[in-house]
């Protein structure tokens, strides 16, 4: 048994025991031991509050409907490939990228001002055809045999695991906001929660070997009901002696230490949330986004009662996949996650916190560029957006693509794609990850082992101020 | 399937519009429901290349040729109808149709090198070469087996488990392939699904989490529920059970077979499917739920006409004395697999709510072992 694993161990066996403190302490042992092991430095402790939000739009997104070449050139390549899929061009809501090339103009699917809004504000940023590579992959290498590709191209699951793992292969359960936790919550002295918090359920994002996620509704935290009132007292205490009994399986223990953690968590959550400001900037309504976003709002408002310096948060949301009827849902798909982005940009400015909260998607893919008839379906490279008042806004980041610039040439089989129109990444997912996970605070020392293939890349996109 | 996987009104590929067969179908129905990604052996072990690596069961090609064979299908009432509303005709409920107009009559390369010939009228023909070719992969049988056992048995079966069923999906003894009650069979009657049959071998765990909604069906089964309306009426789930019948929020179902619980679980390399959607929020909003299903009991007088009411009779017989209430709750509801050390804090606690009050001895006890670990797990 490796030492690692003998250390979890005792965690795993010993935690529906514990009471928060003594679980805290025994995490604290393991992080000692995880940090000799690993060689990289200590982090020493921050006075300032930084929090990443993961939003990852479910199913495939397609993204290159959602931010468009606008000057004539490429919008008519644009509208080509994409036939019946595309958007007209006078519908598009105009943005002002800074930085672009002579005569390039882009504009967002007429669903999403509130992103132009964001991205002219200069707190936006788009990410251009992104996506899950091992190392730097052509079109020629693409389809020369035996080039190293991660596996299970075009699969939603295995897509959607490389995205939130750190590396682009099919191995592990970890993600890598969970391995960044593992490292940073140790700067969030005293508390008692863990520092990453889900909005939906369990997600490979933020399992890490240490630190798990705490899951809480669009609504709050869920309380243990019907415990009160005559002889509830006795029952929990039954509950509770159950909870901490020694189970001789792993699959009770598990369950054991979700209901435990259930009820530990949802007291420390629910007192400082009593002390929360109340939140004016209006979110929009029937918004399954946006109640996410501003529950994440509301505990980042109580974060000194939390003692948390450090947050990593997720929400999903979707289907994204599209394969029939787009022009129908793609409208009210995108139009969700513009509006609940524009409020909850608003709410961080509401709440002084703008330039501590990095706001961002993922998505296991984007589309083909050609449509199947009134859909599309699974491609590769695509396009992601980040948000935050120290990202370096109004701009477009990303590696040259084959045809020469940082947004690829959309011709079906041309330099940049396959014959649908499927892009191949010229930008790594790890790459926009680590830009993210770097400016949260991980070492370069501690990246390089949570991103084992950044090492093949540039390894900073330069988006994050 | 044809709507919720697109195939329904899936073209041939159109050079002038630009446009290409739907490939949803063609893709989920390998992966997801027949063969997976990599190639299997018959105990579903991958079966492993020259350098030690698992082989891809079809390229994107395969996929590309799938949705091809999937082309020409819809609605008796013509391809292009779209019944929705009250515009539904009987017709409607009636098989899908094949339109050859819309049919891709090219040859298409099939799984195993089998051929669909395309060709006039080749509607039909392609779809039986290219289920056929499905039906018969390799990967059908232990793909099949290893999901049938971990929905009813087990998370994590030893590779011997799975290949005894699998053998019995081959060959069901008579000859025939595919014999899914045969295969049921040797899914719930094998030595390792077994009550006090040996354990399976290191790493291998038996049991399962029970998926939260069979938690509410193990209470209502056994306890005759039934509603004055004879409904049963069970709106919005999902809230408090993370599932809705026939409702999953996508093709991956509620959850994944191939999931790792992270932490303890993840670490030993074990699956835990129904773990996926349990969580803080969704393992207290599920408890809370059933608190409150156990409260609606035959004779409570806040009962109405819909309400899905448990007969508590028995049980409220048994009151007065804790360890039979607790002997009774055990066979009922885990099979007397209770522990000696659950078995005394259930009893305790038992004793120590009110004994001039029955019911709410009963209701109590249901409540805790209801949320308790050990019921969450099924073995």
């Amino acid at each position: 048994m490796k030492r690692r694993d003998f250390l979890r161990n005792i965690a795993c066996s010993s935690v529906a025991f514990s009471t928060g403190g003594a679980l805290l302490s025994q995490l604290g042992m393991i992080d000692a031991a995880l940090a000799a092991q690993s060689g990289c430095p200590a982090y020493p402790p921050v006075d300032d509050y930084k929090a990443l939000v993961c939003l990852f739009l479910m199913g495939g997104n397609d993204s290159f409907n959602l931010l468009i070449p606008s000057d004539a050139a490429r919008y008519a390549t644009y509208a080509a490939s994409r036939g019946a899929m595309g958007i007209a061009q006078n519908a598009l809501v105009p943005i002002s990228a800074l930085g672009t090339g002579g005569g390039e103009t882009y504009g967002l699917h007429p669903s999403c001002p509130e992103l132009a809004s964001v991205f002219d504000a200069g707190h936006g940023a788009f990410v251009v055809n992104v996506g899950t590579v091992l190392q730097p992959t052509t079109k020629t290498q693409y389809l020369t045999p035996g080039y190293p590709l991660p596996p299970q191209l075009f699969s939603h699951a295995d897509q959607q695991g490389q995205w939130q793992y750190g590396q682009p292969t099919a191995n592990g359960s970890t993600g890598w906001g969970g391995l960044a936790a593992d490292r940073l919550h140790v700067l969030n002295a005293g508390a008692t929660i863990p520092m990453s918090i889900s909005l939906s359920g369990q997600n490979r994002f933020q399992a890490g070997m240490s630190i798990q996620p705490y899951s809480i509704s669009g609504a709050g935290p869920t309380a243990l009901s019907g415990y009160n009132g005559a002889n509830g007292a006795t029952r929990l205490a039954a509950l509770e002696a159950l909870l901490a009994q020694s189970h001789p399986d792993p699959l009770t223990r598990t369950y054991a230490s979700k209901m435990s953690n259930a009820i530990d968590w949802y007291n420390t959550m629910q007192s400082a949330l009593a002390g929360a400001p109340p939140i004016t900037t209006p979110f929009p309504d029937n918004n399954p986004v946006g109640d996410a976003l501003k529950e994440i709002a509301s505990v980042i408002s109580v974060r000194s009662a939390l003692s948390a310096k450090r947050q990593i948060f997720f929400v999903s949301y979707g289907s994204f996949d599209t394969h029939d009827d787009q022009l129908d849902d793609q409208p009210s798909l995108l139009s969700t996650i513009s509006q609940a982005l524009g409020a909850f940009y608003a709410a961080t400015e509401e709440l002084g916190v703008a330039s501590s909260v990095a706001t961002f998607t993922m998505s296991e893919f984007a589309r083909t560029l050609n449509t199947d008839g009134d859909g599309t379906d699974h491609a590769w490279g695509g396009i992601q957006f980040v948000m935050g008042g120290s990202v370096i806004g109004q701009r477009l980041y990303g590696t040259p693509a084959a045809s020469g610039g940082i947004f690829p040439d959309q011709t079906l089989d041309g330099p940049d794609c396959l014959s649908r129109g499927q892009m191949i990444p010229a930008t790594s997912c790890d790459q926009y990850a680590a830009t993210l996970a770097r400016w949260l605070g991980v070492s370069d020392c501690d990246l390089a082992t949570i991103f084992p293939y950044l090492a093949n890349f540039a390894p900073d996109l330069g988006f994050m101020g | 399937m044809a709507k919720m996987l697109t195939f329904l009104r899936n073209k041939k590929g159109d050079t002038v519009l630009g446009t290409s067969p739907d490939e949803n179908y063609a893709r989920e129905v390998m992966q997801l429901f027949s063969i997976g990604l990599v190639e299997r052996n018959l105990d579903f072990s991958p079966v492993l290349d020259g350098e030690g690596q698992p082989i891809p069961t079809y390229a994107q090609s395969m996929v590309q040729s799938y949705a091809k064979v999937f082309t020409g299908w819809s609605y008796t009432s013509g391809f292009n109808s779209n019944p929705v509303g009250a515009n539904w005709s009987p017709a409607d409920y009636e098989p899908l149709v094949c339109y050859e107009t819309y049919h891709d009559e090219s040859q298409k390369i099939l799984l195993d090198n089998e051929i669909a010939p395309g060709g006039a009228d080749s509607c039909e023909p392609d779809l039986d070469a290219g289920l056929s070719a499905i039906e018969h992969h390799a990967n059908v049988a232990p793909f099949i087996s290893r999901q049938l056992i971990e929905r009813f048995t087990s998370s994590n079966p030893s590779p011997a488990y799975i290949e005894r069923v699998a053998s019995v999906f081959v060959n069901d003894g008579h000859g025939v392939y595919g014999n899914l009650g045969a295969v049921v069979v040797a899914v719930l009657t094998d030595a390792e699904a077994r009550y006090g049959a040996p354990p399976p071998p290191a790493p291998y765990v038996f049991g399962k989490a029970r998926e939260p909604l069979l938690k509410l069906t193990a209470l209502w089964r056994y306890y005759g529920a039934a509603a004055t309306d004879g409904l049963y009426a069970l709106p919005n789930p999902q809230k408090n059970y993370a599932e809705r019948p026939l409702g999953a929020p996508s093709v991956f179902n509620f959850y994944l077979p191939d999931y790792l619980p992270p932490g303890e679980l993840a670490d030993a390399g074990l699956f835990g499917p129904e773990f996926q959607i349990m969580n803080e929020s969704t393992v207290v909003a599920t408890a809370n739920d059933l608190t409150l299903r156990t409260n609606n009991y035959v004779g409570n007088p806040t009962n109405d006409d819909t309400t899905v009411a448990i007969d508590l009779a028995p049980l409220v017989a048994l009151a007065s004395t804790p360890s039979s209430l607790v002997a009774a709750l055990d066979h009922d509801l885990m099979y007397g697999g209770m522990s000696d050390a659950m078995t005394s804090t259930l009893t305790d606690m038992v004793a120590a709510l009110p004994a001039n009050n029955p019911t709410g001895r009963v209701t109590g006890a249901l409540q805790v072992l209801l949320a308790s670990p050990e019921f969450a797990i099924q073995k």
